[in-house]
Parts: structure tokens; sequence; C-alpha cells
């Protein structure tokens, strides 16, 4: 499987036991026996696919099926991607080592927009081409899927099909379809005709975009029958869903090496600037045994000394004490740590603390995301100042000197005041730690981490400009003055120009896809990798293409405006979205989803209620 | 509480791993075999191990080991089948038991190297081994490079097997606890003088010496 020559490339790259595969819990089978051949492609390192959950529960789920084989692949850093070039080695999946081009089904997850030239530089170095059009049926059919399909329009010139929402079922379902089209001998327009029938199933190619001469929409046509509007799909019922207890262990550094297990789906928060909020609505817990059991079996099968439970919010599961409950006997004798990686800062309890400190003792991070009352209210964030101090004392009493603070800049109706609000917050938390006669030993230290704010689609933030360059560098410069006279506080920041780009892939539209191609083909790949990304390689395609950056980003959006996502449902509502917009503009908070119904419409994908209101 | 010695080889797709991603794949497997494992009492509990001498990455080898403690007492058979299943393509146990030697003991590694390329080419860079007074290599450390002449420290190079396009030969290198050399060190010099693909040698540790060389097994 590998020679001698391959063997000398793979020892002259860095890492390379990330281009080998046989790590404990892969699947192999007989290729002649099955019928269906995936390959899953995560578009960036291995060192980051390996840490995605959407993988391990994708590969399990595919892998159930007697007869498809699902093998992974991931973007070869630079260095083997240069290797694999000069001796002309075409992207493999890593368990059979097979050529990408010889599977029927390439799947590629879309987790970030700066990882679309990876899509295009693992389908250059699998010799597949770019531009669906270009593809015949000799070639596999390349789907998308994860959050960013919400809205790919940039880059969905490129693929066969997209896979909307929760890909559980859909996965498999596409799989199913696809292989009897293939028994069939159908060609590549009749496969994509019969895939377009499934719920979730978007295809690209079946939807004509006329565009104005100000180049907004003017209007979205479907053909061959294909549906107006593209639900996507969801798991509906979720609380007894199983989920994999035994995963790959990658050997090699993973950046999240843990058991993971997702304790719920959806968030019932609503903050507006949290794409992820809306787009996995409705809210739904998995039952408290189910997890427990099989946190337990992850465990035991794959060796894992830390099990994370993970979700967009953790803390709002019903029964999360409970569940701490039954799982601290057995991790505690089998010295496994429990991690929770998304508390929230109110409702943060010394139980809690308690409860997953007790084998080690992880970092802390909270995320107040604005620095004052009024643009958290703003945004949603339903944190108050009194809960954020609460929470810090709690954690300096548990021991933890270290706190980190997220926070974003360029949020709707910000103002200086807000920005220095940020550092008074830290320095607030540094107050407390010195005032504490209980106080740990040593010196505290408060992290501030800012983000610049992207609107996304489908948040009420989804109408509104980015800041545009310039007012986010004079905000991070005067953010550096005000926490200058302290220097327990740290502040870091992201590069303005990768967060405009962001931007511009997150609401663009398929007229970009030439440009994306162009900045690839000129270098731009990594974007996500401050080493890697060419920023000059992108603005010269925006500029050769036609292409006006801040029409995307920093334009504000009039609502009865055409949006390159408005043929897709996701579950809430364009008017919901407005309604929230219209409250923030009032810094007017909206109530968790338990406590008030706002007619979101992402219950009518479930065809019930999300919450038994009757018990409030 | 009795400490337990693991031999095993690390073959075919492990060699691509390195020492340290070796300890959390052996941790890992411990944890899923089930044994009764001694962890340490401290405020972080963690499973006490200790590797023989560490190999490089690339490398084969047939000969290695690793210590630990168990609670109870199990027997080697016991081990053994509790380890099955647990660990990466290419790590294969062969043996658990109670330590038969200390690592203070090893001093030499006897290694089977094969080169690829030219015959002629191969053929030399053996004949200039041999006919060489000394051969100044550069050794890196984290803190220093130092010139090293290597000749005078391989031992008994043998050529056993000729093709037409590679060349095997085996030969004894400091090895141990206080000093090593690394067979890299040597593929690197015959890559910068005759051209050989040092990357794409076969390098596989055969077996571990004392003083004497007599085998420690």
């Amino acid at each position: 499987m590998i020679d001698n020559k391959f063997k000398s490339i793979l020892l002259s790259v860095q890492k390379p036991a990330r281009y080998t595969g046989g790590e404990p819990g892969c699947v192999y089978k007989d290729k002649d026996n099955v019928d269906v051949r995936f390959a899953f492609c995560f578009p960036d390192t291995y060192e980051i696919g390996m840490s995605h959950l959407g993988m391990k529960i994708l590969y399990d789920e595919l892998n159930k099926q007697d007869y498809i084989w699902c093998e992974r692949c991931f973007a070869p850093w630079t260095d083997m991607m240069a290797k694999m070039k000069e001796n002309n080695i075409p992207l493999y999946t890593l368990e059979s080592k097979t050529p990408l081009k010889e599977m029927d089904i390439v799947g590629f997850t879309l987790m970030y927009e700066l990882s679309y030239t990876n899509v295009l530089a693992m389908l250059d170095l699998a010799g597949i081409p770019f531009y669906a059009k270009d593809r015949d049926e000799s070639y596999p059919l390349i789907i998308a899927g994860g959050p960013c399909t919400c809205n790919a329009e940039p880059v969905a010139d490129f693929f066969d099909i997209m896979a909307l929402g929760e890909g559980e079922f859909l996965d498999v379902e596409i799989c199913r379809v696809y292989n009897e089209c293939k028994k069939q001998g159908l060609s590549k327009l009749e496969t994509l005709k019969a895939l377009s029938k499934i719920q979730g199933v978007y295809v690209p190619s079946f939807y004509d975009i006329k565009y104005k001469e100000n180049k907004t929409i003017e209007s979205v046509t479907p053909l061959y029958d294909a549906p107006v509007i593209v639900n996507k799909n969801i798991v509906k019922d979720f609380a007894n869903l199983p989920f994999p207890t035994d995963t790959v262990v990658p050997m090699a550094g993973a950046v999240h090496n843990r058991a993971m297990v997702e304790v719920l789906r959806g968030c019932i928060r609503g903050c507006r600037f949290c794409q992820a909020g809306f787009i996995y609505r409705p809210f739904r817990e998995r039952d408290k045994d189910l997890l427990n059991s099989g946190a337990r079996d992850l465990c035991k099968n794959t060796g894992y000394e830390e099990v994370s439970l993970t979700s967009l919010s953790t803390s709002d599961h019903s029964k999360l004490e409970d569940l701490l409950d039954d799982m601290l006997p057995w991790t505690q004798q089998e010295k496994v740590n429990i991690a929770l990686p998304s508390l929230r800062v109110d409702n943060f309890s010394e139980s809690l603390i308690e409860k997953t400190t007790k084998i080690r003792k992880s970092g802390l991070t909270l995320a107040p995301e604005a620095g004052t009352q009024r643009l958290r209210d703003i945004i949603n964030k339903n944190v108050t100042e009194e809960e954020i101090e609460k929470t810090a004392k709690i954690a300096f009493e548990g021991g933890y000197t270290h706190i980190k603070l997220y926070f974003m800049m360029g949020l709707p109706g910000e103002t200086m005041e807000d920005i220095k609000g940020i550092v008074d917050t830290a320095q607030k938390i540094i107050d407390i730690f010195w005032s504490m006669p209980n106080r740990p030993k040593g010196k505290p230290e408060v992290s501030i981490s800012v983000a610049t704010f992207i609107p996304k689609p489908f948040t009420p933030f989804q109408f509104f400009g980015q800041n545009d360059g310039q007012l986010i560098k004079e905000k991070q410069a005067y953010l550096l003055e005000c926490a200058k006279t302290n220097k327990r506080i740290k502040v870091s920041y992201n590069n303005p120009e990768e967060s405009l780009l962001e931007a511009v892939l997150a609401r663009g539209d398929r007229k970009l896809a030439p440009a994306i191609l162009q900045a690839y083909q000129s270098g731009a790949m990594f974007d996500s990798w401050y080493e890697c990304f060419n920023f000059d390689a992108w603005m010269k395609a925006f500029a050769d293409n036609g292409i006006v950056p801040e029409f995307y980003a920093n334009r504000f959006r009039p609502y009865d405006e055409i949006n390159p996502w408005d043929h897709i449902n996701y579950g809430v509502t364009k008017k919901f979205l407005i309604e929230d917009y219209e409250r923030s503009l009032k810094a007017i908070t909206s109530k968790p989803c338990n406590k008030q119904c706002y007619s979101c419409g992402a219950n009518k994908l479930l065809g019930r209620a999300c919450f038994e209101y009757s018990k409030n | 509480m009795n400490t337990v010695r693991i031999k095993f080889q690390k073959t075919g797709l492990s060699i691509f791993f390195s020492h340290l991603d070796l300890q959390k794949v052996m941790q890992r497997a411990l944890k899923i075999s089930g044994l009764p494992v001694w962890y340490s009492k401290g405020f972080n509990p963690h499973i006490y191990m200790t590797f023989t001498l560490p190999l490089s990455l690339g490398h084969e080898s047939l000969c290695e080991s690793f210590d630990f403690r168990l609670e109870e007492e199990m027997t080697e058979q016991q081990i053994l089948k509790a380890m099955e299943g647990t660990l990466p393509d290419g790590i294969i146990l062969t043996a658990a038991g109670a330590p038969d030697y200390d690592a203070s003991q090893i001093k030499y590694a006897l290694y089977r190297i094969k080169m690829y390329g030219e015959k002629d080419r191969l053929m030399q860079c053996v004949s200039h081994f041999e006919e060489s007074d000394e051969i100044i290599v550069t050794k890196q450390s984290k803190k220093k490079t130092t010139d090293i002449n290597i000749k005078s420290e391989i031992k008994d190079l043998k050529v056993t097997e000729e093709s037409d396009d590679s060349l095997t030969f085996t030969a004894l290198f400091p090895a141990g606890t206080t000093y090593n050399l690394n067979p890299a060190l040597l593929l690197e010099y015959f890559g910068e003088k005759f051209g050989v693909d040092t990357n794409g040698c076969d390098v596989l540790r055969v077996n571990l010496m004392d003083e004497n060389l007599e085998i420690l097994q």
C-alpha cells in the first residue's frame, strides 16, 4: 500500500501520520462487496477535521449500512500538497488509499467559509474538474453538507448537490437513491432529478438565477420540478437518536482529541449574531440515560481520558445536573474528566464547577460577547453584569486564576463606549479577584479575545452591513489604548481583512464562483490560517471578476431584497428575522424559546410545538 | 502492585507517528484494555509508563518495550488478550511479563538497513564506509551541534543481501540511556555523498545488546 517512493515522500513532510490512516477505530470493508463508496472530505487539516464531531457521526452512520463504505480524506498541508503534485499522486482516501476520482460520492463538509479554496485545492489534487457542469457520469457525485450550505451560493456551481440540515438520515438516503439510480444506469441529470425529491437535497443547477442591473437578485426559478423552496432535513426524534460509541481515534494531535457527546441540538437563546443558534433550530435534547450509557461506552471503546458534553449551550439541558450525577461515579472510577465547553454565564453554578473539576482542572472561558448591558440587549445576549461578576467569583473560589472572555466588535448599534466597556468588564473581574479574602494563590489573568462581527444568513442581523475595515481598525486601536494600563489584561483580536472576506463569502451569491476559483489558482488556500492568508490574491480576483466586496459585506440589505439564500428554508422565516431585527434596534430582548415562543417557524419542521408551554 | 514489561513491534503504517504519539497511543490502549492499571496518586492521576528506548519516526523495530504497573498479578496471556484490538495498524505485541533487564544495560542496537537505488552507488556507500578512517557527521541536539566521527562508533557493518536496485546491511550502533547514535545520521551522510534517498531507506531495529554484545530480551 505504501511503496518506497511514497514512504520517502511521507518522511519528508511534517507530521506524516496525517496521511497514512491506520488509526484504531478505522472501518475497512471489501471494496468489491459494497455498492456505494463515499469519501468524506474535510477541507482543512487532519488535526482540525479529526476534532469535528459531525464527521465522526456521519462516518458511523454511513458505515452502519453494509452497502456503503465511507472513508476519510483531509486537505494535505501545503508541504504535502506540493509533494503530491510534484510526484503526480492524486488525493486519496485514508482507509484504502483510493484516489477520490474512483469514488461514487465525494462529500465535503463546509464548516466555515474560509475553507472554500481548500475544497478547490482538493478537487484539483484529485484531478476532478471544478465546475459541476464540466463533470459527466464518469466522475463521482460531488456534494456538500455542513452549516455553510445554508448559503453556499458562492460555491454552488462547484457542487452537484448540497445536503441541507442534519445529515444522519439524509446522507444515507442520498446514498440509497444514488445506488438505485446507478443500478438502473441513469444519467447524471436523471440521478440529480431523483435526488432532488429528497427533503434537504438542493441541486444548485436546478435553479436559474436572474440578476437586476443593481446586481441584486431579480428572480430564482426552479427547473425540472425542483421544489421552489428547499427545506432542510432534521432528526425529529433526537431524544432517542443513538450516537457513535466507537470512533476513529487519531494517533497524532487532533486539536480536540477527546470523547465528544452531543447532549442537545439547537439553542433556546436566540442570540441575534449567532448563526448556529438559528440554523440548528428547533431545540431538542437527548435522553439523559442514553447520554450517560453512550458516553461510558464511548470512553471505554476509545480510551479517552476526557469526555466533552458538547452542544451550543450545554447548561440548557433540562437534566444536566442529573446527568452529571449519573456520570460522576464511573468517570471518577475510570479517571475520566468531564468537560463542559459551552457553559452560560447565567446558569453557571457552584455544583456544576465542582462536578466538572473533580478529576482535572481545565480552563474557564466565558462569553459576554459585548462590553455593555445596552449592547448585550441589542444582540440579545441575555447576560447581566452581576451574573458575569458572580461567575468570576465562583471560578476564583474554585481555584481558577485565569479567565478568558470572548467579545465581538462591529455589532449593530455599537459605539466607542461599548469598546471601552469590554476592558471595563475585564478590569472588574480583576478587581473582584483582589477583593476576595479567600482568593487562590497567584495573580489573576484575564484574556479578552475580540472577534470582528460578521453578519450571517438566517440571523436577524443578516440585513446589517458589516463595519468597514477602517472603522474596525479604529476600534481595535481604541481597545488597545483602553487596555494598556493593566498588564494583567491580555488582548487579542483578528485580522479585519480576514473578517471582510468571510463576510463577503457568507452572504455572497453565485457571481462569486469565478473569483473564488481565480483566488485559489493564484495561491489562496488555507485562508483561515494566518500564515497562508493571501488577501492580495483575493482582492485581485474580486477586481478581475467585477466583484465589489463592499456590496456583499458592508451594505444594509433592504427587507424586500431577494437574498441569495431566500429559496432555502432552515425553519426560521424571514418575517421572524425582520421582527427580531426590529426588536434589536429598540434594544428589546427576546426570551429564550422555552419561556416564550416568537413563532420563528422552526417548529413546522418538527410538526409540533418545541416545548410544552403549559408547564411554565 | 507489580511492574509489567510489554514487548512490541512497530512496523508498517505505525512508523509514521512519533515517540510522543506512541506514548498516548499506549496509554489509551491500556485504558481500553480494562486492565487494572496502576495510576499515580497525585493531583493529576496518570498511568505511569516508561519506554525502554525511543525509536525514531520512520524506523521499524522488532524489539520495542515499555513498562507500566498493574495493581494485581496477571498472566502474560491475560494481558495480551486484554490488549487485543486496542492498537493502531502495525503495532504488534509480542510478550508481557516482568522486566528482564534494566534499560541502563543497553549499549548497542543491531539495525538492518535496506537502501534503494543503483547497485553501483549503493556498493560505493559500503566500500567508502569500510575504507574511510573517519566519517564525520554533524549531530544536532536541542542545545548545540557537534561534529562526530561515527566510523569508530559503528561496529560490524555487514552486507547481507544485494539486488539490482537495493542493498541490505546490518550494523551495530551505540544505543542506550546515556549515549545513542541514530542510524539516520549515517544514511544522511550516504545521501549527501552518494545521493542515496535517505527517507526511502527501510530501517529496522532488530535487537538490543549489552556491553558484551549479548542480546537483551
